[in-house]
């Protein structure tokens, strides 16, 4: 009996702490979501919040725009972290240890700065007048303040790309590298006795060993930005506004008539990124990719 | 080593408990005794409470202004704890009142609020200030002009005593003294301004605030004045063919805009970058000892200067408020009439300070007082403060503003 | 191959300098700036405002990076006590309903915390755990618990069932067969984890600003309202120290891990020392 119970005994602390913390959350803010507030005397249960958001063109310009901007955030950051993951590869083959492992942390920089950080750093760089502009004005490459395309504050939402194209690179290369590195180097130097060239090897072993551990990490950086709110506050416009942004607006419009319809945001986000977190549980799974991470 | 293991999670756990004990020494005040009992009760019912103010926290000139001569000076002479919380926007501040107002949270933590317009219209609707206190603050009584359609009226809403003016905000136009000698001080001489200096001329794309405000000033002038705005938009008849002639003014003057008024920029912080940089001549404000500082920066021209229309320009006021669960109003009442002595004003009014206009009525104030408060160096791109004073004209009620937000976009940005 | 390696080191240069070294630089300018008018690339003229208003007298922030990193901890210490039991389950044993248990725990990774955080705001308003560090540091666990176990899951995994058994032969009890046996094992992991912990807990601000409600004041709540279009040379100057505190404290957790490690070994040495 107590070897059957034990390890939901210690699993208890944890789960409870998630059950009640977490979860409860979820489902407080789902039973308000329907309009459940019996502190102020509102028992009744309405789907009118859920109605309301589906059919108001506000919620569909902010869900587009947070696909988007996810999409092309994870799409960038995949590319960049692909190439550091294989150039540090290659380093590796052939440097120092000692050599590759400072260069290693030094690609792990822009994970450990913090998001509003990270935000505020891409405003100085990219807004009009930043630091870009006025290098590019000393190029020559143009004469006027306006000639530099808005990208910060921007309704398409480059400023938030940027960001996290830049911050989640490395989080992605620092999800490839442990795989390329069981890359045996015996395979190398059998590609060089039949003549592989270096693209080629590259082509044929390198990416199809780093393809899983990449789609899942790129489907990590995917989920994440989808659900940030920091970034897309700080480097947004007010309308339209990613999902989070939106919520957020919703809860603090000085009236609880909004509520509802706020907390309705946040559990369509909830249900979306747990549909999401769960295609990349069971491709992870299949693919035994989280073990490489480790 | 069991005991041990024990102990931790349960000190724990303790030091959590003991922090999370909220400080609650406020003797249950009754509310309604406060708003009739006379100055010296008040005051000595105050003296060490500990006074929390909610307000916007990002500038560190005003920030400071609080915190290194505000609070000394309350510590100093009335036993009073300062606690500046910052905030990043006046709208938090209310909706987390609405919330504890929800949850029925009668002892809170803000004791005074900084707000002004719409932040104070849902205050006010919702029941989340306290009462009538301005009446009782003798630096409100002495010093300020109660009747003034800028005190008594927050953009339109009655204050009724719910709030007590803090300081004051007017529209200035910022131009460069080198590229234009005569400012043109009407609407008209604007339009001709404009047509002479094609490109030199933009306001930002509304809803932003100034640009908004800017539209406002031709409503003014194309139809006849201000007075008529002063009751709810509903109550005037025919109000479309009554914007008209703004529509039409906005119309006129837009292909000498910047880029041919082809598009607007998106904030006034994008409009002043235009205007740090040269490309256009002429930038707006509300507030008019900003030019000043943004030259002490650093940013604008030295021969930057600012004017008011002849037929004045729009001033609004922005107020410090008690919620209604405040666990310290008698300290915030003393705290917010402390703000409002001429010391702390003129001091708030020297731009090394803040740089704010003071709330108070020049007239009401002792020689010697007057004489302090116009000595500050305002610096040159600023306006004396008589200037602005005789140039000042109300808001409009605020339902008018979204009424010509969206018919800016219809009627101006689309054509 | 060999050949390849001044090009990959060029391109990593290159990247290097477009990601780690130019990001940086207009930060560092702008806190130090007096006036920049644009096209210039350097500021026309440098003070210490902003720094000088950041780390001295009445701005709070030491204040607010001790309860940042206070607040930091004490996460990070519950996490850890709830990971051990936690991980040790998932790993040793197969039960019914383990899926579950491991979507549950993990859940929070995927589903923004804030979305659980705005749905218990009200009740814990009415709970009296708003404006406190206990509601905040309860806001801050469900983010960061996933983390820790997952890192110590790794840990276990490689832990072989065997020393365990080796050491209750010799007599070991539980408790010390854990203090001797299990928790050095664990250590690496539980540091990777606690690290991941402190990080994010750090640099929350949405949560911590819905629960703190203003009166718990960390450096992201100090730092927020400059950032979003207050003064910049100020919010360069907190956005480079909150870079800082960041760095520091997973340094500083690597570094105890390492000294860690050098105890470790020589408290190995002189062991066998004994034996042989």
């Amino acid at each position: 009996m107590w070897q059957k119970s034990k390890p939901y005994l210690l699993l208890l602390p944890a789960i409870g702490t998630i059950v009640l913390l977490f979860f409860g959350g979820l489902f407080d803010g789902f039973l308000k979501s329907l309009g459940y507030f019996p502190s102020l005397g509102e028992t009744a249960v309405k789907l009118t919040a859920y109605s309301n958001l589906l059919s108001s063109s506000e919620f569909w310009e902010s869900l587009f725009l947070t696909l988007r901007v996810a999409a092309l955030s994870s799409f960038f950051a995949a590319i960049l972290g692909a190439g550091i993951a294989i150039f540090l590869f290659m380093l590796n083959e052939t440097a120092k240890t000692g050599a590759s492992v400072f260069w290693h942390r030094l690609f792990q920089l822009p994970l450990t700065i913090p998001h509003l950080v990270g935000g505020y750093i891409i405003v100085l760089l990219f807004m009009q007048g930043g630091f870009i502009s006025r290098i590019f004005k000393n190029l020559g490459l143009i004469d006027t303040i306006t000639e530099f395309p808005v990208v910060v504050n921007d309704l398409f939402g480059w400023g938030i790309i940027f960001t996290y194209a830049w911050k989640e690179a490395p989080f992605i290369a620092l999800m490839i590298y442990p795989v390329l590195s069981r890359i045996h180097r015996s395979w190398r130097d059998v590609a060089r006795v039949y003549g592989a060239s270096h693209w080629s090897f590259i082509r044929e072993i390198v990416l199809p060993v780093m393809l899983p551990a990449w789609t899942i990490a790129t489907f990590i950086v995917f989920v994440f930005t989808f659900s940030a709110f920091e970034v897309p506050f700080l480097l947004g416009v007010t309308y339209p506004s990613t999902l989070p942004v939106y919520s957020y607006q919703l809860y603090t419009s000085g009236t609880l008539a909004d509520r509802p319809e706020a907390l309705a945001v946040n559990i369509i986000l909830a249900a979306l990124t747990g549909l999401l977190g769960l295609v990349v549980y069971v491709f992870s799974r299949r693919w035994n990719v989280l073990k490489g991470w480790d | 080593m069991k005991k041990r293991l024990l102990l931790a999670p349960s000190l724990l756990v303790f030091t959590l408990v003991a922090c999370s004990q909220q400080v609650d020494d406020t003797t249950a005040q009754d509310s309604e005794t406060l708003l009739s009992s006379d100055w010296q009760q008040i005051a000595e019912s105050a003296a060490g409470s500990e006074v929390n103010m909610y307000m916007w926290g990002g500038n560190d000139n005003i920030n400071r202004y609080l915190d290194e001569w505000v609070a000394p000076r309350l510590k100093k002479e009335h036993d009073l704890e300062l606690n500046r919380v910052p905030m990043n926007d006046s709208q938090d501040i209310v909706n987390q009142l609405v919330d504890e107002k929800a949850a029925q949270k009668t002892s809170g933590s803000m004791d005074i609020i900084w707000i002004n317009g719409e932040n104070f219209k849902i205050a006010k609707d919702n029941e989340l200030l306290w009462g009538s206190f301005a009446g009782q603050l003798p630096n409100f009584v002495d010093f300020i002009d109660q009747d003034a359609l800028e005190i008594a009226n927050d953009f339109g809403e009655p204050v009724d005593g719910l709030e007590a003016p803090w300081g004051k905000a007017q529209f200035v136009f910022v131009y460069d003294e080198n590229k234009s000698e005569n400012p043109p001080k009407s609407m008209d001489k604007l339009a001709q301004w404009v047509e002479d200096n094609p490109g030199q001329f933009t306001y930002p794309a509304l809803p932003d605030f100034t640009g908004s405000a800017f539209v406002r000033h031709v409503l003014y002038e194309t139809t006849g004045g201000y007075e008529q705005y002063q009751k709810p938009a509903n109550e005037i008849e025919d109000l479309e063919s009554h914007l008209k002639p703004m529509w039409q003014y906005l119309n006129s003057i837009e292909p000498y805009l910047w880029r041919q008024g082809e598009t607007y920029p998106e904030s006034l912080a994008k409009q002043d970058q235009l205007f740090a940089s040269g490309e256009i001549g002429m930038t707006m404000s509300y507030d008019p000892a900003l030019a000043a500082s943004e030259v002490l920066k650093g940013r604008f021209p030295e021969s930057t200067r600012t004017f008011v229309l002849d037929a004045g320009t729009l001033a609004n006021t922005h107020f410090l408020s008690i919620p209604f669960n405040s666990s310290a109003k008698a300290g915030a009442m003393v705290a917010i009439n402390e703000l409002l002595s001429p010391e702390a004003q003129t001091a708030k009014l020297s731009p090394e300070n803040w740089g704010d206009l003071s709330a108070l009525d020049l007239g009401k104030l002792s020689t010697e007082q007057q004489q302090t408060m116009n000595k500050v160096d305002l610096g040159d791109a600023t306006l004396s403060l008589e200037e602005l004073e005789a140039h000042r004209i109300p808001e409009l009620s605020s339902d008018y503003i979204e009424i010509i937000e969206k018919g800016w976009l219809q009627n101006v940005a689309k054509e | 191959m060999r050949k390849n390696l001044p090009f990959a080191k060029g391109v990593l240069l290159l990247l290097l300098f477009f990601m780690i070294a130019l990001p940086f630089v207009p930060l560092l300018l702008s806190s130090f700036s007096f006036g920049w008018q644009w096209p210039h690339i350097v500021p026309e003229a440098f003070s210490f405002r902003a720094w000088n208003y950041v780390l001295t007298g009445s701005s709070g922030t030491w204040q607010a990076i001790g309860v940042s990193i206070f607040i930091a901890l004490i996460v990070t210490s519950i996490n850890i006590l709830l990971a051990i039991p936690a991980a040790h389950a998932l790993v040793r044993f197969s039960f019914r309903g383990k899926w579950l248990m491991e979507t549950i725990l993990f859940a929070p990774i995927v589903i923004p915390p804030f979305v659980a955080i705005m749905g218990i705001h009200l009740t814990f308003l009415r709970l009296g755990l708003t404006e406190t560090l206990l509601g905040v540091v309860l806001a801050h666990v469900s983010p960061t618990l996933p983390y820790v176990v997952r890192a110590v899951m790794v840990s276990y995994q490689t832990l072989s069932v065997d020393w365990e058994d080796q050491a209750r032969m010799l007599g070991a009890g539980p408790i010390s067969r854990f203090y001797s046996v299990v928790l050095p094992h664990l250590m690496p992991g539980i540091i990777a984890g606690a690290s991941l912990s402190v990080l994010i807990s750090l640099s929350q601000y949405l949560i911590t600003f819905i629960i703190g409600s203003g009166q718990v004041v960390t450096l992201p709540i100090l730092l927020f309202p400059f950032i979003s279009g207050g003064d910049p040379a100020v919010a360069s100057a907190y956005s480079l120290l909150f870079a800082v505190m960041a760095i520091a404290s997973l340094v500083g957790l690597d570094v105890l891990l390492k000294t860690y490690y050098r105890r470790k070994k020589t408290r190995q040495k002189t062991a066998k020392g004994v034996t042989t």
